[in-house]
């Protein structure tokens, strides 16, 4: 029993001394990812939208290849298909990928959009792995530029590398069919690329995801002029969260060329790169990051100066779960994903032979996204392990813990600041308190909600499903609700 | 622990004021543009009435001293509506329009573009392109000799195409500018048929990937220049095949080349197998828009090639003979290759569909 409560004191010891540091670290850390965003996003501010026109009125900017990867969709999937169709983009092709799906997605499809099958069409572009079975391919009497793409069962990185395999133009993007985009998205996250110097090559890019939830959405556009903040308050938290790691984290991650995630919901990346680093990886649950991450791995061992973009602007908004089972499985399967990821490619770690990747990004995600959650509830441990044995100065930890939960809003109210500096979305001052007061109370509810989920996905880590459809079950029609759109005339 | 106590006490303190800071700082800046958004809302909503003083001085041309003299927020909503009226006027509209910039956004815009500001700079430089100020093209000059980001130089070469500034060709010349193929088109997708002659004319000086892309603009503008159809038929024979497949490309949608040309393409035919598949796919598509007994039996010949993308090419050229669709049925019914019968099929069966 001595024993035990030897080690137990020993490790009360060290345990703080050890979190001491790490927190120095981590607060060192998200000041100097604050301060690198606020410093680029400053300069950015109230500039008018008018410089998408240009180049929508061109014609120059690069055929694109849209990816749909489709399993049990039947609504959500034809309302997608007509938004992308009427996109305003000089030439690019859709391509839906059915992934054998159960309900009656394909016949909807095929039926809505005057489908038929077509004789010569995939032209394999030499992946190594192969995909499933591809079962029929079909071309569109309506849309010369649309195509459907019918397989067996295999996930959905197995459904965006058919998609791929079939895609003709140079470069490709793969949006999800619960996503819905922004009006200028497509020449948004293009603009980076085409702007890119001779010599210099972007090989991916993304935006900013936004929360859908509480929208109108036209015509399967979201009208970004009209955002506003619903009540819910597990909804408002994941707002503060996405505007904190969209402005924050990955904006001045990409400004040193170290970003590793890239929103899955909406980028576009160089299809002969993504060919050549072998495709999504379908044992992956976060196939979108584990690809980024491979990708940067190719540019270092090919010595190349190949970059990845992000730009803050809002490209595509999802709707964020309202239910906290939903939310629950969702971050622990975003959590499972970025260990498998970072364990993949473990090599990476710490080696300078991948520059500032793995010096920085990769210690970055490993030690503060990864173990934070691990860290933080051992936390929750100690503490009381040492008021039990009357271990803690509690002066000392009351005014410590205040400091940090000051600290954490200073973030969240750091990242509303370079919100409004940059995409001043959320105009209402009451919306503007309802983020403020929220993001005071996220350390006493959400934070540890979250923390527990992750730590929840590490237990789960043994027991991997492959291939599977990570999706949330949405409340049927929650974002097609509004339009009331005619059949189409056949 | 007394002192370290005093330090935690005082982080926290300083946080804790950085942050009120930040709360009071973005109170009072939502609470200002809110108020301004609104006024800005309220005088577009006026100015939309046909009979606001925008419109009138549109249809008279009678400039009124609550336009002249004006507040800040009145010019940008000005601005603003000017941007999207800009779109739908008549000639005689359109130079008041101008006309009123010229006289009173002038000097506010010069005054922008010497601005310390990025953002300031750039949301000027917007205006000035869709105004047409040509008045500020030595301002132009000047912000592009300072150091500025690429982002904001190609901005700025962007609107001094825009107003024809003769500067360009000079910069675009310079190799050592290494401008973006992008960047490149959009430069020159404006300019006027004069400037573009002087590209014309000093061709061989020209950077390689400004000599593509000004190929590939004049032919997206459809220009039927005879100095341009000289120019493409001698470069058919260019030692280097990036430039070769854009005249080819050229000259296809062209539509036309001359007896000289003509003979110079069928030349080049003799050399079939030595062409990349790109160079061999454009001349197949070539070979469908200029139309020559020799090409026709060059493409009978290119429908049993081994290549898909050819075979189909070639039997959409044939599709453009006058008596394409009895070739392709010839073929569909009695080529010793299967493969050419079935693409002759597929292209019958699209074609006539």
């Amino acid at each position: 029993m001595n024993g035990w409560l030897e080690f137990g004191y020993e490790f009360f010891f060290w345990f703080n001394r050890i979190v001491f540091f790490y927190i120095i670290a981590v607060v060192f850390v998200y000041l100097v990812l604050f301060l690198t965003s606020a410093f680029n996003l400053r300069k950015q501010i109230g500039i008018p939208e008018m410089q998408y026109d240009e180049m929508l009125t061109t014609k120059f900017a690069p055929p694109l290849s849209i990816i749909v990867p489709v399993y049990n969709e039947e609504i959500g999937a034809v309302y997608s298909i007509r938004s992308l169709l009427g996109i305003n983009y000089s030439q690019y092709e859709v391509i839906v990928v059915n992934d054998g799906s159960k309900d009656n997605s394909l016949e909807t499809i095929i039926k809505e959009f005057d489908m038929f099958e077509m004789q010569e069409k995939i032209v394999w572009t030499g992946l190594k792995k192969g995909t499933k079975p591809v079962r029929k391919v079909y071309g569109s009497r309506l849309h010369s530029n649309l195509f459907l793409l019918d397989k067996e069962n295999g996930g959905k990185a197995d459904a965006l590398n058919a998609g791929i395999l079939m895609s003709k133009y140079p470069y490709f993007v793969s949006i999800d069919g619960d996503t819905i985009l922004d009006t200028n998205a497509i020449m948004k996250v293009m603009k980076p690329i085409i702007e890119a110097k001779p010599g210099e090559e972007i090989i991916a890019s993304g935006g900013s995801v936004g929360i859908a939830n509480g929208n109108r959405i036209d015509r399967g556009y979201l009208n970004s002029g009209k955002v506003s903040l619903v009540r819910h308050p597990l909804v408002v938290m994941q707002v503060i969260e996405y505007i904190r790691a969209f402005l924050m984290g990955r904006m001045s991650l990409s400004r040193y060329n170290i970003l590793l995630i890239v929103s899955g919901a909406f980028s576009v990346f160089r299809k002969d790169w993504v060919i050549k680093a072998g495709g999504y990886d379908t044992e992956t649950v976060g196939e979108d990051m584990e690809l980024v991450v491979r990708l940067h791995r190719l540019i270092r061992e090919n010595k190349s100066k190949a970059r990845i973009a992000f730009l803050p602007d809002p490209v595509c908004w999802t709707e964020a779960p309202e239910s906290l089972s939903v939310l629950y499985n969702q971050r622990k399967r975003w959590h499972k994903g970025l260990f498998q990821s970072l364990y993949r490619h473990k090599k990476m770690m710490l080696n300078p032979k991948y520059g500032a990747i793995g010096m920085l990004a990769f210690p970055y995600f490993f030690f503060i996204e990864f173990l934070g959650p691990a860290i933080e509830l051992l936390g929750y441990f100690v503490v009381i392990f040492g008021l039990w044995f009357n271990l803690i100065n509690i002066p000392y930890a009351v005014l410590f813990s205040l400091v940090m939960i000051i600290y954490g809003s200073f973030l969240s109210m750091g990242a509303l600041l370079l919100e409004e500096w940059s995409q001043r979305k959320y105009k209402k001052l009451s919306d503007f308190f309802r983020l403020f007061v929220y993001a005071l109370t996220e350390s006493f509810w959400y934070r540890p909600l979250m923390s527990i989920s992750r730590m929840h996905s590490l237990f789960e880590l043994g027991r991997r499903k492959r291939g599977e459809w990570g999706r949330m079950t949405r409340k049927a029609g929650v974002l097609h609700h509004q339009e009331e759109v005619p059949a189409q005339p056949k | 622990m007394n002192n370290s106590l005093i330090i935690v006490l005082w982080a926290g303190l300083t946080l804790l004021s950085v942050l009120t800071l930040i709360f009071i700082y973005l109170f009072i800046k939502k609470t200002i543009s809110n108020r301004y958004e609104m006024r800005k809302k309220k005088l577009l909503e006026d100015y939309h009435k046909s009979d606001s003083v925008l419109e009138r001085y549109l249809r008279t041309g009678h400039m009124e001293r609550r336009m002249v003299l004006g507040s800040a927020v009145e010019y940008e909503a000005m601005q603003e509506y000017f941007v999207k009226r800009i779109q739908v006027v008549n000639e005689e509209e359109h130079q008041r329009i101008q006309l009123f910039f010229q006289q009173h956004l002038v000097d506010h815009y010069r005054k922008r573009l010497s601005s310390r500001r990025y953002n300031q700079r750039i949301s000027s430089l917007l205006y000035i392109e869709r105004f047409n100020l040509r008045e500020l093209l030595p301002d132009l000059e000047n912000l592009l000799s300072k150091k500025i980001g690429d982002v904001e130089k190609y901005a700025v070469l962007r609107v001094m195409a825009g107003l024809q500034s003769e500067r360009i060709i000079e910069i675009m010349m310079d190799p050592t500018q290494n401008l973006p193929d992008y960047v490149c088109r959009q430069l020159l997708y404006p300019l006027n048929m004069n400037l573009m002659e002087r590209f014309i004319a000093g061709f061989d000086q020209c950077p390689p990937s400004l000599q593509d892309n000004l190929l590939d603009i004049l032919r997206i503008r459809n220009e039927r220049s005879l100095a341009f159809l000289q120019m493409l038929e001698l470069l058919v024979n260019s030692e280097r095949e990036e430039l070769r497949i854009r005249a080819i490309k050229a000259l296809a949608s062209f539509g036309y080349a001359s007896k000289q040309g003509l003979q110079r393409i069928e030349e080049s035919l003799d050399h079939w197998d030595a062409k990349s598949w790109q160079e061999k796919l454009m001349l197949t598509k070539l070979m469908g828009s200029i139309k020559s007994g020799p090409f026709l039996e060059k493409l009978q010949e290119l429908i049993s090639d081994r290549s898909f993308m050819i075979r189909s090419e070639a039997a959409a050229s044939i599709l453009l003979y006058k008596d394409g669709v009895q070739i392709l049925r010839k073929i569909e019914a009695s080529h010793e290759d299967r493969f050419a019968q079935d693409i002759a099929k597929e292209m019958l069966k699209r074609g006539i569909s």
